[in-house]
């Protein structure tokens, strides 16, 4: 695995997720280098919702099956910025990702 | 024990309760932002994510935040959720109101003291870790008895 991981959403974003992302969102229950492919899938498959305090913030939901501990849902949250040496390049990443009920 | 994670970059607390497994465990959004995990046969809650923890703060102050989310959850799990609100652990971080007029149920998610705590880590440069502890108890260490 090289990171940072690099996809596209179906909007056609591009969402990058570090190591060190990656490593923060690993603290939640169930969450594992097991689920990481899920949360890619999420990524790139699913609808965003923006967050209700930080217009900046999406959240991406995805069902999956076979989840730990029953868990049915994967969330990734990911921050939307510009990039700050270009008003015109994004610059977009995954801040955590848990799993729900 | 319980653990507290506050990362600024993305303005997420995560608190952890319980480090040991679960018997049988569940985690639902009881507001938006606001996911609490717990185990449903020792009903014990496990860690709490805290999204955007800061503007709950704020947002709550001056409106707290009705437990919507909860409402779409099998009854059982709503029963033990606000079973687990209203008491510690989990009160020291959010506190339930409920309405004389319809009982709704309404959280206010309570301030918290930020301690920046530098972290040495052997494979890679001096990092900076923004950790929390609750604010009647500022010179305890991150881990605190619960």
């Amino acid at each position: 695995m090289t990171w940072p991981i690099e996809v596209t959403d179906r909007y056609g974003h591009t969402i990058y997720m570090t190591e060190e992302r990656w490593r923060h969102a690993k603290r939640h229950r169930g969450m594992s280098d097991e689920i990481l492919p899920k949360v890619l899938s999420t990524l790139r498959e699913s609808k965003r919702r923006r967050d209700k305090y930080q217009f900046d913030v999406f959240n991406y939901e995805k069902s999956f099956h076979g989840l730990p501990f029953g868990y049915h849902k994967v969330f990734v949250v990911v921050k939307f910025a510009l990039n700050q040496f270009g008003l015109t390049k994004e610059n977009n990443f995954v801040l955590s990702a848990y799993l729900r009920y | 024990m319980k653990e507290l994670y506050y990362d600024a970059e993305g303005d997420i607390l995560t608190v952890n309760f319980l480090p040991t497994e679960a018997k049988e465990e569940t985690g639902i959004e009881i507001t938006d932002n606001i996911v609490l995990y717990f185990d449903t046969i020792d009903e014990k809650p496990l860690q709490m994510i805290l999204i955007s923890y800061s503007r709950l703060v704020a947002h709550s102050r001056r409106n707290p935040l009705p437990l919507n989310k909860l409402a779409k959850c099998p009854k059982r799990l709503q029963r033990l959720a606000l079973k687990l609100l209203q008491q510690a652990p989990v009160a020291n971080f959010l506190d339930l109101q409920t309405s004389d007029r319809d009982a709704r149920h309404t959280v206010r998610v309570k301030k918290l003291s930020l301690v920046p705590q530098i972290l040495e880590e052997s494979a890679s440069p001096l990092r900076v870790k923004n950790t929390v502890t609750e604010k009647k108890s500022r010179r305890q260490p991150v881990a605190m008895a619960a």
